[in-house]
């Protein structure tokens, strides 16, 4: 793994590390990003990559739109909300932080707290790349995250309690609108026993490196290229034909695309729901979530999300193995497998494909 | 084997019209299997289905993919839908695939009807005939016997050609009589096709073949009972008769230049008057014209509807049957013709005359002629001078039914100077009296009795002349010889009746 901490001269990979592991979702690393490398100056954020035993370990992320997140970002404060009231109810003061996503927005925005309150990051995360719910995170698998507190950007907080994950996520959820569009998400502390086999170890390494995997590219490399590096696999390069979005439901906006190979002439259809979430080759399921799929430009190796992709762009398609926590049991890959989402598929294997 | 698509587009055209989303009409399907959109395909369909699915559609996007694709792994031809939306993507999946895409209102109905289409035997017949025939007529050359020929040998089936009596142009033809009766009426009012079951329990499929100014029938006949034989066999005849419309066109149309060369060779002939000038006798010559030899003139007069050029190798037809090589030139009335002989023939004038008569009676079958017969003539100015009488003969013959419309130059003088001798004021109300006896209101004995002594006491040439059966002529005969009280094999008797027959009947 190698990475002890961020400094700022790795924050552009870590930006595109955490474009890859959104899988076209979570939003937008960019502006987290930036704030990130103005507060570091020439310091560092110390990475963990053990729980020390007497951690007290808050997951934090934004929940809510991306895009509202951008228009509205964070003042700095929410975190500290969070964490008051959290003391306030008994609970211990967190000694480190852990991003519930190392993916999109969150994965900056997770640093960008540890660094503003001084405790070190650990190198994991609760779900190994983006995903929408808080069903889908390493804590929920087995048993209810138990309470965790919303703070929103104008620094109100809610604090919910349920031995159902679902309902967690379903009280904040509908709070959300309340709030103006998106509300900082703070689990409670949990020690080092409590998180044993509950989180995706070495994401934000993971996030860092495959970033400066794509960005050590030379200019002439192409959709090929781009998926060695990632350890990938090329679904195919070509021009897309057609994007289809569906009517929206709820919080999850879905639709699919396609394409035609330039080289083989296959088509290659893309079924998204926020993240890019199965891939099909001449309607063949080839690559399914918690793979990861990524749509980029080959020219400049920019990553391409769901609500920009238009007719025209040329991209090439890549997928790139998941996080393995997920694939470790049958009862968790459900959790993440494309029935989760909807589409009666199986789960393709990362090996058979 | 199976159906192509664009087949099935058409036999659904009316009920169902059919969207064929992508792919070819060319594609033939195999097999169908209805399913529905949850079925595994792999285990209900195979290679070479139609695959249609009864109920709802997959979602369009990529359910519609792998369902497509799911299709295409077990080899399947076609897949038919309701009607859905079906976006490009899928499309494009489809065509990757190869697979045709068809869009219908009614599901079920569309695989009812393919699976019949491909489980009916007789299209499976239908199928395998008109390919068949298709490939004999690509090879068949432009002569119709042999095309019929060989079309006939791949149905298994006799096909021919009829006029509208039934009556085969190539082939002989052994209907019943009440066949030909029912065939001559029924032909004759149909316009295009003709499908019955006669009376004698033979069915015949005819179909008119196209041609102006003659009726051509095209026909196969099959025992009555099977209706499926029938319809492949009808479908089999739409093919050939294609194929010998064109023939008989072209064919037409060489008669047509054959003819009016013909008909300029000859009145060149018969303006030169003596002698054949060497340009022209080459000409005769590669008309296939020997003019040197000897010459019977015969002069045909259509009485008749019918255009002579395509009547012409009937004509000649009925002639050879007889054993007589014909030369036949159209008049707009007809034929000049004449029958030419290396060397004075052997075989007597009243031979030669009979077997014309003989050629002249098949002949009426297809178009009723008067003819004159003229003398046996020596040359090109013999032919000259025996078409001549030909056509003196022929005229006289027009009016002369008793006769059978036949006139003999070399009798025709003996016969005007025996009318002349009757034609007096003692004479006739001699022959009344002799011919009283018969009491004959509608005149049939007197007819019976001058036809028998015109054609030499023939009671067969008789019957002929008259169209009535032999044992008719024998038993009036009968009547006669009691009511006349005389001997008819007296010639002295046979003379008197013959000039009393003369003189009752109002002569030409």
């Amino acid at each position: 793994m190698g990475y002890p901490a961020i400094s700022s001269d790795v924050i552009a990979d870590y930006n595109v590390g955490c474009e890859v592991l959104g899988s076209g979702g979570g939003g937008t690393p960019t502006p987290m990003s930036i704030a990130l490398a103005e507060l570091l100056n020439d310091g560092s954020l110390p990475l963990l990559d053990e729980l020390p035993d007497d951690a007290q370990v808050c997951a934090v992320g934004a929940m809510g739109g991306p895009s509202v997140f951008a228009e509205r970002l964070p003042s700095g404060a929410e975190y500290r909300v969070a964490r008051d009231l959290l003391v306030r109810m008994g609970m211990p003061k967190p000694t480190l932080l852990l991003p519930v996503e190392t993916a999109g927005m969150n994965g900056t925005y997770a640093a960008y707290i540890a660094l503003l309150e001084g405790i070190p990051l650990f190198d994991g995360d609760l779900m190994g790349r983006a995903l929408p719910k808080l069903e889908q995170t390493s804590l929920a698998a087995e048993s209810s995250i138990g309470s965790a507190v919303l703070v929103t950007p104008s620094e109100e907080a809610i604090f919910v309690e349920s031995d159902s994950t679902e309902t967690i996520e379903r009280i904040m959820r509908a709070a959300l609108p309340a709030c103006g569009g998106w509300g900082l998400f703070v689990t409670k502390p949990l020690s080092a026993a409590e998180l044993t086999g509950r989180v995706v170890t070495g994401t934000v390494s993971r996030a860092l490196g495959m970033g400066k995997a794509l960005r050590r590219l030379p200019p002439w490399a192409r959709g090929p290229q781009i998926a060695t590096a990632l350890a990938g696999k090329l679904l195919g390069s070509g021009t897309v034909e057609e994007v289809f979005r569906y009517p929206r439901k709820g919080a999850f906006a879905g639709g699919n695309l396609y394409l035609g190979d330039k080289e083989s002439g296959s088509v290659i259809r893309i079924e998204y729901q926020n993240e890019y979430l199965m891939a099909s080759v001449d309607g063949k399921a080839t690559a399914t979530c918690p793979d990861l799929l990524i749509v980029v430009d080959p020219r400049v190796r920019r990553l391409i999300c769901p609500e920009e992709i238009r007719p025209r762009m040329e991209v090439a398609i890549v997928a790139v193995e998941g996080p393995s926590w997920w694939k470790s049991d049958p009862r968790r890959l459900e959790r993440v497998s494309p029935r989760a989402f909807g589409i009666d598929q199986d789960p393709i294997s990362w090996e058979v494909r | 084997m199976g159906v192509d698509i664009g087949s099935i587009q058409q036999m659904l055209n009316q009920s169902d019209p059919l969207e064929l989303i992508t792919g070819e009409p060319q594609s033939r399907v195999t097999g169908v299997a209805g399913i529905r959109a949850g079925d595994d395909v792999a285990l209900l369909c195979q290679a070479g289905d139609l695959v249609v699915v009864l109920d709802t559609p997959p979602a369009p996007g990529w359910p519609m993919d792998a369902f497509l694709r799911r299709c295409g792994d077990i080899g399947a031809v076609a897949v038919a839908f309701a009607r859905c939306p079906f976006d490009l993507g899928s499309k494009a999946v489809a065509a990757r695939l190869g697979l045709a895409v068809l869009l219908c209102g009614k599901p079920w109905q569309l695989s009812i009807a393919v699976y019949e289409s491909l489980h009916s035997p007789v299209n499976d017949k239908i199928g395998a005939l008109a390919r068949a025939l298709v490939e004999v007529l690509q090879t068949a050359g432009t002569d119709l016997e042999e095309l019929l020929k060989q079309a006939s040998a791949v149905a298994r089936h006799d096909f021919m050609l009829l006029d509208t009596q039934g009556n085969g142009l190539f082939s002989q033809t052994n209907w019943s009589a009440a066949d030909q009766a029912v065939l001559a009426l029924r032909l004759a009012k149909s316009t295009i096709s003709f499908n019955a079951v006669l009376p004698s329990g033979i069915r015949l499929i005819a179909r008119r073949v196209g041609l102006t100014g003659r009726d051509v029938w095209l026909g196969v006949s099959l025992p009555g009972d099977d209706s499926a034989e029938a319809e492949v066999l009808s479908n089999g005849l739409a093919i050939v008769q294609a194929a010998a419309a064109q023939r008989l066109a072209s064919l037409q149309m060489l008669h047509e230049r054959d003819s009016r060369t013909r008909t300029a060779l000859l009145s060149e002939i018969m303006e030169s008057g003596s002698e054949l000038s060497e340009g022209l006798r080459h000409r005769t010559l590669a008309a296939g014209w020997d003019l040197r030899g000897w010459h019977v003139g015969i002069r045909i007069i259509a009485l008749g509807e019918g255009t002579t050029i395509s009547l012409r190798d009937e004509l000649l037809m009925a002639f050879a049957a007889q054993n007589l090589k014909l030369r036949a030139v159209e008049q707009t009335d007809g034929w000049m013709a004449w029958l030419s002989f290396a060397s004075e023939p052997t075989r007597s004038t009243e031979l030669i005359s009979a077997a014309i008569r003989r050629a002249q009676r098949s002949f009426n079958n297809v178009l009723r002629t008067a003819m004159g017969v003229g003398s046996l003539l020596a040359g090109a100015t013999g032919l000259v001078k025996s078409l001549g009488q030909a056509t003196d003969a022929a005229r006289i013959a027009a009016n002369r039914p008793t006769s059978g419309y036949f006139v003999h130059i070399d009798r025709l003088g003996l016969a005007q100077l025996l009318l002349a001798l009757t034609h007096t004021d003692v004479f006739t109300p001699a022959a009344k009296g002799l011919l009283d006896p018969l009491g004959d209101p509608d005149g049939a004995l007197i007819a019976t009795l001058t036809a028998f002594l015109d054609n030499r006491g023939s009671q067969s040439e008789t019957a002929a002349i008259l169209g009535i059966h032999r044992n008719t002529v024998a038993q009036r005969l009968n009547r006669i010889k009691e009511l006349l009280a005389v001997d008819l094999d007296d010639p002295e008797t046979r003379l008197a009746l013959h000039l009393a027959c003369r003189a009752v009947k109002v002569i030409p």
